[in-house]
């Protein structure tokens, strides 16, 4: 198991590495300069020159590329263009922020959606299940941003019962939570739904009724277990995409996070911004991908055996 | 003799399929708004002038609340709003399909190669994908549009480069249970060319997830062409967009909702047209229902 762990954590490597390349690549072809960027519009062209010669912006890709992995190797992702700190600093400022909300999105996620999934599939066909379905189906296609305008518009302008902007209390987190919150629960439910759909039509829960297993323990002992597996690889999925998702949610709500970080270094060409920030969440997905596989062969000993030869 | 014939005419099996369909009502609803709009967006040009109705600014008319008039309202510029959602139907639509087509045959064939020959190539390509998709795809098409520039060209370009690894997938997934089958030996001995024996064999598999997933896919291009233009990364003003519409109305929220609620509405009908077919199809499809 352990062999088994320490061969994902490796694997990371040349996918981090990867995805290193193909933003470095993106990055370079966007127009813009970084002396330019540095010292303003106003600078004299030769200031902005001899800057740009001395970040090594001229030299051929492939060698600013080396250099680049190389520094980062050692630990130094160099200095923002756009503010001088160091890109670590301004990430770890917003991180806590972006990865509230993203936490908070999963947990209500999961809360509402598995629950009315199991309801819909225990009382199939019944107006619950309509209902549901209905309802799971026009999250599905609500775009988040507009339901994050239309909230504000009734919750802040019209009723005044919640703060439309920036961060600071709880009740800040509960809009964008809600509008991130809700395509996930959508596609929680369906699952959930199908999953137990399917498991309750197997032999073994016909078995357990049969020996006389009281209705509400065939579902949660028997039925549930199976049906949870697939659901925590789409909620392990979902967390890491939320953390690089957020930047609409972010937008709407004008809230200082990761996702306005990277929105604001890909305008304007911060490379070293970017590039940590991209390889950060990269990473973290990776590792949340991870842990979401361990996790499924604990629940799964069928899933264990493969893995531990 | 044509007695017997017609009794026992062989239905086909798209037939089939479609009648299954036609049964199931919340499909039959998505399939009809599903044809309004692609009605409206062919029909555009018919249905309001693009350039008096769509581009033209007017500033005595701005601002103006639904009326027989405005059927929408106008915008900030004056331009009339209903005219503005008929030629944004045109614009997503658009992004949608030649997204989803081209992501199909792009994923159609790296799929292919990786499932029918397998291997180290199949490795490679797979760990490309993996690489690709563990950069959050929202942000992969933000760094796209950044590079290449804003308009529509390029981004449906990254757009198409963020979806088709998810393409790729598919493909392979329905591909390799197949490869190893012995009909397929049996199709190499022949001396059947590999690329008809994926072609003629092996893809027809595949069209029923394919179809599923695309309409399912539309729907959310639709969604992220939509937050895209929104941020301001997308399709540019004044190009009627229904994303850029909403970007616009944000300033007047308060006095005029109506800019925030007829664009959105668009949106909303839209994807949920096109997931309710497609969850219509895929029980159509499914086998298992056969009666």
């Amino acid at each position: 198991m352990h062999k088994y762990i320490l061969k994902r954590i490796i694997l990371l490597i040349p996918i981090i590495l990867g995805v290193s390349f193909i933003v470095f690549s993106i990055m370079s072809f966007t127009p813009g300069d970084p002396g330019r960027l540095i010292l303003g519009q106003t600078a004299k062209q030769e200031a902005v020159d001899s800057l740009n010669n001395e970040l090594g912006y001229n030299k051929p890709f492939l060698v600013r590329y080396v250099n680049y992995v190389a520094k980062a190797a050692t630990g130094d992702f160099g200095n923002s263009y756009r503010t001088g700190n160091p890109v670590f600093k301004e990430i770890f400022t917003r991180f806590p922020t972006t990865m509230t909300i993203a936490l908070l999105a999963v947990i209500t996620g999961v809360v509402l959606g598995i629950p009315l999934g199991i309801l819909s599939a225990v009382k199939q066909y019944s107006t619950v299940d309509f209902i549901s379905t209905v309802a799971a189906m026009l999250m599905a296609s609500i775009p988040g941003f507009w339901l994050g305008l239309m909230m504000i518009i009734l919750f802040s302008l019209k009723l005044g019962w919640l703060p439309s902007n920036g961060v600071g209390s709880f009740a800040h987190f509960i809009m964008p939570t809600i509008i991130l919150s809700i395509p996930f629960a959508a596609q929680l439910l369906r699952m959930t739904r199908t999953t137990m759909l399917e498991t309750i039509r197997q032999d073994y829960i016909r078995t357990a009724r049969a020996k006389g297993a009281t209705e509400r323990t065939v579902i949660w002992k028997h039925a549930l277990k199976n049906a949870l597996l697939p659901v925590i690889t789409v909620a392990g999925m979902e967390l890491g995409a939320l953390l690089g998702g957020t930047v609409v949610a972010e937008a709407v709500f004008s809230i200082p996070g990761i996702g306005t970080l990277i929105l604001t270094a890909i305008r304007m060409k911060d490379i070293p911004q970017v590039m940590a920030t991209v390889i950060f969440l990269a990473s973290l997905f990776c590792i949340i991908m991870m842990l979401v596989d361990i996790l499924s062969s604990f629940i799964d000993p069928r899933i264990r055996a493969r893995y531990v030869k | 003799m044509s007695q017997i014939e017609s009794k026992y005419k062989k239905k086909s099996q798209v037939g089939e399929i479609w009648r299954r369909l036609k049964k199931n009502r919340a499909a039959m609803v998505g399939l009809v708004i599903l044809s309004i709009f692609a009605l409206s967006a062919i029909f555009a040009d018919v249905l309001a002038n693009y350039d008096k109705m769509v581009i033209a600014q007017n500033v005595r008319e701005r601002l103006l609340p639904p009326s027989s008039h405005h059927l929408f309202g106008t915008d900030e510029y004056g331009r009339d709003v209903f005219a503005r959602i008929v030629h944004g139907a045109r614009v997503s639509l658009t992004i949608g399909l030649s997204t989803v087509s081209i992501s199909i045959l792009i994923g159609g064939i790296i799929g292919s190669m990786a499932g029918f020959y397998g291997g180290i190539i199949d490795t490679i390509i797979m760990r490309i994908m993996d690489t690709m998709q563990a950069i959050p795809p929202i942000l992969l098409a933000l760094a796209l549009v950044s590079a290449l520039g804003p308009g529509m060209t390029n981004l449906l370009i990254a757009i198409t480069v963020a979806t088709f690894p998810g393409y790729t997938r598919i493909i392979r997934s329905v591909i390799l249970p197949v490869v190893g089958q012995e009909f397929v030996e049996a199709a190499r001995a022949c001396g059947t060319g590999d690329r008809r024996i994926i072609l003629r064999h092996i893809l027809p598999n595949a069209i029923g997830p394919i179809i599923v997933q695309s309409t399912m896919a539309v729907a959310q291009l639709i969604i992220a062409t939509a937050a895209l233009s929104f941020i301001g990364m997308g399709i540019q003003p004044p190009k009627p967009e229904w994303g850029a519409m909403l970007a616009g109305s944000r300033e007047y929220m308060r006095t005029s909702p109506y800019l925030v609620i007829f664009p959105g509405l668009a949106i909303v009908l839209a994807a949920l047209s096109l997931n309710l077919l497609g969850d219509g199809l895929r029980d159509a499809l499914d086998p298992r229902l056969k009666n």
